[in-house]
């Protein structure tokens, strides 16, 4: 006998999200994920200035603003044909270094940790730091909101462990402060940041600044290096059950970031490429030509599977499916597929793309697979990477004084940007005449991983990797929970109306 | 369990509820005694339910910026934050358990912290599969203060722009004004929203101007306080983003800042911990906390049609002119006469704001 079990909201993400799945003698036979609100934020652009893009669509999401910023602008950019100086280049990676850091931290010890650590333990605590003294007496005094109530019956690590994460999970938010400082120092503020612009960045590269960001990549280095890498490898062999739960359609995208003097976006720390059908040592070259975008199970208007870019979508609302399995339409995103694939995106895309040795051996040594441990196990191992790499792009730095932007005119034309956001890749599509939006494309990175089934029946990448999972307690769906957070939903930048009066916008690009 | 009740009980009748205390934990080796003394020593929190709608999240990341006193110390020590989504380790409908027992636990007694518009289309955001704005309406009804955070949930903001594809409305549309403090900003900083609860915890509700925002923090435009208003007011200007001028740092109006219509305390206290703002990594203000954002501050990299520009154009606008030109944006909610009075530069300043108060009014 089979029952439909629902998870809503599915929290510590961004956005909002809800997940049900069909269980049949403890494991799951279907799944549906569902995006539950709706934005907009393409259809604000139209008509505005070019610019504004950098500004508005950053707005689609509070976690990752830098790569919107860094996409519109590289769209831009291209459309109007500026090159921008090399000290923007460098800026822009420093910046979307700082991110990345601090968006990764924040995943695994704010939104997934406490579905693996036990924060209570400090009761146990004997130590004196004061934030984990104060959490002692939260815990005992009962008013312990926002760390219970939880789902408590699966925490596996020892008192050791769960009291050093916690201690973690409360240094990791001052670790977020400080890379949104420096962050700050390039953007003016965080979240939302202004001083990425059409051109390059509005800061002077001066030589307080540089000593200011190597304190700053110092500091994060140091904190994953000692405390974020050390607690996933700890953590994991308690949870290694999870190195073969939650394994998505082992198709991979990545668009790549952090491009080098050459600019070229396969020469670079984090690679542009494609691997399908689980064969992750074959990284192939990615032709944007090949995506499709379904609305068959989305809250739009029908139409034939499309290319992006090509044709008219609108928004149409038809209700919450009395029950999932009567094939209506269930969710606001649509689903994005590369030849005919459904494709993850993130870290673990990333990470295999660049062929990560050391990611390739810890799976090789844990004998796990691209699943949930993959994932964090990913992450952690890319911020470390990228914290490596800080200090070689800080140095890369000419502190002239100068604003590194170039000027130019606005005029017609249009162009592309193709970025990595912590969670994955993300593009922007922009066709402009005189200076303004005729039209503007946005597809991120949970427009992909948390896509509802296409016109084939074909399921998203978290219903995929939902499908096969054996539940222990129905009421308290865990394991579907550890399974969708190890991607690092935003639900808010994945749900955005694709309204395109002017067809073929996308299409009329070719990307390498 | 607030120290009030401890003084009813008997010592005795204490030490046995907190031993059931320190069994529900299952803190054996925790003495009863052990458990009293951090029971004792702990006051009742002020609770506080924090609900996100039409948003991007990035007020919740905000507050996390906050700097003193940090985030943690404020979820800690200060406030007891049952429901909020982007961090609480409560999950599916444990976390609706959780918000339904704290209204009716708490009636009267929480403040509800609201991010994001509010659409008003069915089936637009839901939690639950119930509607934003019917679980607003639920949570607002039985809150001391609901605290609008962030410009979407104080006016609309970005998803509010035209055409306002979710006919998205703010949280004083839905509810009503009364109880209702606005923290405008995107995002908003996390100064300001601990700063609104310490007010309303320590001395009751902040005086409010008339767009319902605390004018303890909204009290002052940017441009007067602006680090750069001396290059303002010797005519000298960044002309277009990458000028090649070192050493000085020039008013940046003529590539959009907005500083002049907007009003925060950004430049005093700034944000990330003092180390940015706006203005000081050269972009300008977008006007993000004002009634009338994002639209009436597109295209953000223009200036300001009516600011006279001291020994640029030489002029000075009257605020019947900048009226006249700016009619689409007092349309939608800012003050034509805030407009005139940032126009006319420090020296109109005091008369402009005096009508704007009349305006107000």
């Amino acid at each position: 006998m089979s029952q439909i079990i629902t998870v809503d909201p599915v929290n510590r993400i961004e956005g909002h999200l809800k997940i049900q799945v069909e269980v049949e003698n403890g494991k799951v036979v279907n799944a549906w994920t569902v995006g539950t609100a709706y934005r907009g934020l393409e259809q604000i652009l139209r008509g505005r200035k070019a610019e504004d893009a950098v500004l508005i669509s950053q707005r689609a999401c509070g976690v990752c603003p830098i790569p919107y910023a860094t996409a519109g602008s590289k769209a831009i950019e291209m459309a109007y044909g500026i090159e921008i100086p090399e000290n923007a280049r460098v800026l822009r990676n420093i910046i979307m270094g700082f991110q990345f850091i601090c968006s990764h931290i924040l995943h695994f010890y704010h939104l997934v940790a406490l579905d693996y650590v036990d924060p209570a333990a400090v009761v146990h605590y004997t130590g004196n730091d004061p934030e984990l003294l104060d959490l002692k007496s939260l815990v005992l005094s009962g008013d312990s909101a926002p760390f219970t109530p939880r789902w408590d019956h699966d925490f596996r690590l020892p008192t050791d462990i769960n009291i050093a994460a916690t201690k973690h999970y409360i240094e990791a938010v001052h670790m977020y402060q400080r890379a949104g400082e420096a962050i700050a120092l390039l953007g003016g503020k965080f979240p939302h940041v202004v001083g990425i612009v059409a051109g390059g960045m509005t800061p002077k590269v001066t030589p307080t600044l540089v000593t200011d960001l190597i304190g700053y990549a110092k500091e994060l280095k140091d904190f994953i290096d000692t405390k974020y890498v050390p607690d996933v490898l700890a953590v994991a062999p308690y949870y290694i059950d999870y190195g073969n739960i939650g394994v998505g359609p082992g198709n991979f995208l990545a668009f790549g970031s952090f491009e080098g003097p050459d600019r070229d976006p396969y020469n670079t720390i984090l690679p542009r490429g494609v691997i399908m059908d689980g064969d992750i040592n074959s990284v192939q070259e990615f032709d944007q030509s090949r995506i499709i975008e379904h609305v068959a199970y989305s809250y739009y208007e029908d139409g034939n599977p499309k290319h992006p870019g090509d044709g008219v979508t609108l928004p149409k609302y038809t209700g919450i499916p009395s029950d999932p399995r009567r094939g209506e339409k269930y969710s606001w995103l649509k689903a994005p597929r590369y030849n005919t694939k459904a494709m993850e995106v993130g870290p673990l895309a990333r990470m295999l793309v660049r062929q990560d040795a050391n990611l390739l051996d810890l799976a090789a040594k844990l004998k796990i697979g691209p699943s949930v441990l993959a994932r964090i196990a990913a992450r952690a191992l890319e911020a470390q990477l990228i914290a490596d790499n800080m200090l070689g792009m800080i140095t890369e730095l000419k502190p002239d004084g100068q604003v590194p932007c170039a000027q130019y005119k606005p005029t017609s034309g249009r162009g592309y940007g193709l970025d990595e956001a912590p969670r994955g890749a993300i593009g922007h599509w922009l066709e402009a005449e005189a200076g303004r939006i005729t039209n503007y494309q946005m597809i991120i990175p949970t427009g992909w991983n948390a896509s509802p089934r296409d016109i084939t029946g074909q399921p998203g990448p978290y219903e995929i990797a939902m499908i096969g999972t054996e539940i222990k307690d129905v009421s308290r769906p865990i394991e579907l929970t550890r399974i969708i957070r190890s991607y690092d939903p935003c639900m808010a930048c994945a749900v955005h109306v694709v309204d395109l009066e002017k067809e073929k916008i996308a299409a009329k690009f070719t990307i390498g | 369990m607030s120290r009030e009740f401890f003084r009813e009980v008997s010592r005795r009748d204490f030490l046995k509820i907190c031993g059931g205390v320190a069994a529900a934990l299952g803190l054996s080796e925790m003495s009863a005694q052990e458990v009293a003394e951090v029971l004792a020593a702990s006051a009742k929190k002020p609770p506080v339910v924090w609900l996100e709608f039409g948003s991007c999240s990035g007020c919740s990341t905000s507050f996390l910026n906050a700097d003193a006193p940090s985030a943690v110390d404020v979820l800690l020590n200060h406030l007891s934050v049952r429901y909020i989504e982007v961090i609480m380790a409560a999950q599916g409908a444990q976390t609706e358990e959780v918000l339904h027992e704290t209204i009716q636990q708490e009636a009267g007694n929480y403040i509800a912290v609201i991010e994001g518009a509010v659409p008003t289309l069915d089936g637009y955001g839901m939690i639950a599969d119930r509607n934003f704005y019917d679980v607003l309406k639920e949570v607002a009804a039985k809150a001391k203060a609901v605290i609008a955070l962030g410009s979407c949930a104080a006016y609309g903001g970005i998803p509010a722009a035209k055409p306002n594809p979710g006919q998205v409305k703010p949280v004083s549309e839905i509810i009503g004004k009364e109880k209702v403090i606005n923290i405008p900003g995107c995002a908003a900083n996390p100064s300001w929203l601990v700063s609104t609860v310490v007010h309303v915890l320590m001395f009751g509700m902040p005086e409010l101007d008339s767009f319902g925002r605390p004018k303890f923090i909204y009290g002052q435009c940017i441009h007067d306080n602006c680090e750069r208003r001396a290059s303002f007011d010797e005519g000298m200007f960044v002309d277009q983003y990458g000028d090649k001028e070192v050493g000085r740092d020039y008013c940046l109006v003529k590539v959009g800042c907005k500083g002049p219509n907007t009003h925060a305390n950004c430049p005093q206290i700034r944000w990330n911990g003092g180390k940015g703002w706006c203005v000081a990594v050269g972009a300008g203000c977008i006007g993000c906390v004002e009634p009338s954002f994002p639209d009436a501050f597109m295209p953000f990299h223009d200036r300001l049609p009516d600011l006279a520009l001291p020994g640029w154009a030489g002029l000075r606008a009257d605020a019947d002119l900048v009226g006249t030109v700016l009619g689409a944006a007092t349309a939608i909610g800012i003050g034509v006469h805030a407009v005139g009075a940032a126009a006319k530069g420090k020296l109109g300043k005091r008369a402009a704001q005096d009508e704007q108060a009349k305006t107000e009014a």
